[in-house]
């Protein structure tokens, strides 16, 4: 049997398609430009970047996009795909190809919404071209009745439709399967979806058909044999990112927080662009505790936000957050540095967006724990109260975002009891991530539980006062007396610590003292590196041990 | 400012992306001049053989050169779907189209129209690039392309009427370092890269293989490869 003539499909409507072209290289946007001309379109579009090209379809309804996955730095066709769908700025029968350059396709399975309809390898000719647009064309044919139900949210209908198509169309049958099991999952009809997964990988074991029955076992809540399926995955491709992805959500519902990061590191490693990923990484980093690595995703999420159409205050609240979080609070350059930086941070995002609502108060919660970190609790204290007014008493007008700096600045001043509060008012909101959640549990559970009494509470206010204008020896018996009311406190006995340390530091080594902090740090005890304490603690250790080392008798 | 390590990796693929770019534009822009000026002697003829010839070369070249390293590190993903067999052949062939013309070269597909199988197409699509540029250098005039199912695998033979292959190579076709001849210029890379190419396609604890023979239904030498 020998070759089949070309055109046994109807003729194409070239004429009244929209065609957009997306690449950085301005010599291949003539070429398409010509070769399409050549085949018969007439509107078509070009973009040299993801930004313009989204503004395009912003305006125009595209039939055809084609897409270069590598378009230098910080973008890539993938992430342009994504963000088009997610955001419905494509129609969904919209047909896009992605244009590689490489030997193997660098695009890794994911979701029904992040496949694009085909690719097509540089270099490529007009026959080659106008073949890969007639196939994927009158594949769109095929299933267009399908589409415009998924458009139309009648997802019962397309897969009654799916059903029909498969067996019509052969050649259709895995897209069919694949397309009903993604809208059962979406109807909430986990069976179902499960039950077209295991047939298909009862014939063959295919990683799309793995992934999507962790994803259904994931809905049913049964996360242990997701993650065996998900190794299974790993297995047959060791970077498929999407199972990197599906392994951190289970640990999220496992409430395994360094999993969760194991797994979101690695998915970064290999697809470093998504800002919600290196977003989710940046949160659960914090929830470790491990600030360094949270401000590193943060700033790729930043980095990221800057080439798409959304650029978010939200990204520059989180960055600077975590770089004062930082922070180790012992006055070195390398803070100072840090402090600068923060700064630098905000005001970058005042000329690049619209700050938003809340943007005062968000950028004071950051103030507060960066006069903390610098040394100046008064000035931290006198903030807060500042904000106070009003702002603890009216949660409900607040975002979630902002509750959680909120209570994680309350925490840092020592007031447990509002920021216990306002964490447990947090958890009975439904609009908080799995990160957040899970975040929110953590900060909650650091809690020694204790609150600091009335009358402690005064007294820790005034004696931060005196400590701040470097009357150490008035502010140590204040913080003395606090501790004598509230003995368990851990911000207290650190306070007392500290203001002695100082002391000792600026002016003279006592016995007295130094006896006096070795017993604060002792009754602090062996502090988990978990307890937002811990670095404060540490700290204040090494200087107490500096202070004995240096050998300045004691009087 | 401190000196950070080279990425190879990334500047490899950019390297590769740019040529890429290049030969593109090269081949692009040959054909539009061809078209605007065709060729009138047989000078001509093949001087316009050797230009498309050439650099199809280089962008083979390059693009094994970088999956060769990726498999080296570890770092080449095999994506697997499922591929109309058919219509990939002719997409295929369709991509030598303007060198197949130019040699007059007869070609010939073979295959079940309703065939579908698994395997990652960009990569087995490289492969077949590779043998089949070949393959349109060594021919006598005809290039046949057949498509059948073996115990369980699907194997795509690209046969030829010209010489046939060497005896070592059909002894170990996927081995290349006993074998680099700089005057035909062949170092058996292709080869090597096909039979690592195909040994990543696995089902069912079987994995691919190539072959190579001078049992050619057409009078010459057959590249062959066997997909589970």
């Amino acid at each position: 049997m020998s070759k089949k003539p070309l055109s046994t499909t109807p003729r194409i409507d070239y004429v009244s398609k929209y065609v957009l072209v997306v690449d950085d290289f301005g010599q291949h946007l003539d070429f398409m430009s010509k070769a399409l001309k050549a085949i018969g379109f007439t509107k078509i579009a070009l973009a040299h970047n993801p930004k313009e090209a989204t503004f395009l379809c912003q305006e125009t309804s595209f039939d055809i996009i084609f897409c270069d996955y590598n378009m230098g730095e910080g973008k890539n066709g993938q992430q342009l795909l994504h963000e088009l769908r997610y955001f419905k700025t494509v129609r969904h029968d919209c047909v896009f190809i992605m244009v590689t350059a490489e030997t193997s396709r660098e695009v890794v399975l994911g979701a029904l919404e992040n496949e694009p309809e085909g690719y097509i390898a540089k270099p490529f000719n007009q026959a080659v071209l106008r073949r890969k647009i007639d196939r994927l064309l009158d594949k769109q044919t095929c299933l267009g009745d399908i589409h415009l139900a998924i458009e139309y949210g009648q997802y019962n209908k397309a897969i009654q439709l799916c059903v029909e198509t498969a067996e019509l169309h052969p050649r259709h049958i895995s897209w069919c399967q694949k397309t009903s099991a993604e809208l059962y999952l979406r109807l909430g009809k986990y069976q179902s979806a499960k039950h077209i997964y295991k047939l298909i990988l009862a014939k063959r074991v295919l990683d799309w058909a793995l992934l999507g029955l962790a994803k259904t076992l994931i809905y049913l809540e049964e996360y242990k044999h997701a993650i065996n399926e998900l190794q299974q995955v790993l297995i047959i491709n060791n970077s498929c990112v999407p199972a990197f992805d599906l392994l951190a959500q289970c640990y999220q519902h496992l409430d395994d927080p360094e999993r969760v990061q194991e797994h979101l590191a690695h998915a970064v490693k290999l697809s470093p662009f998504s800002v919600e990923r290196q977003n989710t990484l940046g949160e659960v980093c914090e929830t470790n505790r491990d600030f360094k690595s949270a401000c590193k995703a943060y700033r790729n999420a930043l980095k990221s936000s800057k080439y798409s159409i959304k650029e978010e205050p939200e990204r520059y609240y989180k960055l600077a957050a975590a770089i004062t979080d930082s922070m180790v609070g012992d006055m070195s350059r390398f803070d100072s540095t840090k402090v600068m930086e923060a700064h630098g941070i905000l005001a970058e995002m005042e000329e690049r967006v619209d700050p938003g609502k809340e943007s005062e108060i968000r950028k004071d919660l950051i103030g507060v724990r960066l006069f903390l970190n610098q040394q100046k609790p008064r000035q931290a204290i006198e903030l807060m109260q500042d904000l106070d007014q009003g702002l603890i008493s009216n949660p409900d007008n607040l975002s979630t975002a902002t509750l959680i700096e909120l209570s994680y600045s309350l925490l840092s001043l020592g007031d447990e009891v509002k920021a216990k509060n306002i964490l447990v008012y947090l958890l009975k909101r439904d609009d908080l991530s799995l990160s957040q959640r899970n975040h929110a549990k953590t900060l909650l559970g650091n809690f020694d539980a204790e609150e600091l009494a009335g009358r402690a509470k005064e007294l820790n206010e005034d004696a931060a006062k005196l400590y701040d204008v470097d009357n150490f020896e008035e502010s140590i018996r204040l913080f003395s007396e606090a501790v004598r009311l509230s003995p368990k406190s851990v911000v207290l006995n650190l306070n007392l610590a500290q203001a002695m340390v100082q002391f000792m530091e600026t002016e003279k080594v006592t016995s007295d003292y130094q006896k006096k902090s070795l017993a604060c740090l002792t009754s602090v005890g062996e502090l988990n590196e978990t307890s937002r304490h811990y670095e404060r603690y540490s700290n204040l250790v090494e200087r107490f041990e500096a202070l004995s080392a240096n050998g300045s008798r004691p009087n | 400012m401190s000196k950070q390590p080279l990425d190879f990796a990334l500047a490899f693929g950019s390297a590769v992306h740019d040529v890429k770019n290049s030969v593109g534009l090269l081949l692009s822009t040959l054909d539009d001049f061809m078209k605007a000026n065709p060729p009138v002697t047989a000078e001509d003829k093949s001087r316009a053989v050797v230009l498309n010839y050439e650099a199809s070369r280089i962008n083979n070249d390059m693009m094994q050169l970088l999956s060769i390293y990726r498999l080296e590190n570890e770092r080449l993903f095999i994506a697997v779907e499922e591929v109309q067999v058919a219509e990939f052949l002719e997409d295929e062939m369709l991509a030598h189209d303007t060198l197949l013309r130019m040699k007059g070269l007869e070609v010939e597909i073979e295959c079940d129209e309703d065939l579908s199988w698994y395997f990652d197409s960009m990569l087995i699509k490289n492969v077949l690039n590779n043998v089949i540029v070949n393959t349109i250098r060594y021919t006598k005039d005809r290039l046949k392309i057949a498509v059948e199912s073996v115990d369980g695998y699907v194997r795509i033979s690209i046969e030829d009427n010209g010489r046939g292959f060497p005896d070592e190579l059909c002894q170990d076709p996927g081995g290349y370092l006993t074998r680099i001849n700089f005057n035909t210029g062949s170092t058996g890379l292709g080869l090597y890269f096909s039979a690592r190419v195909a040994e990543l396609h696995r089902n069912d604890g079987r994995a691919g293989y190539i072959e190579v023979d001078n049992n050619s239904t057409i009078g010459g030498g057959a590249f062959r490869i066997n997909i589970p």
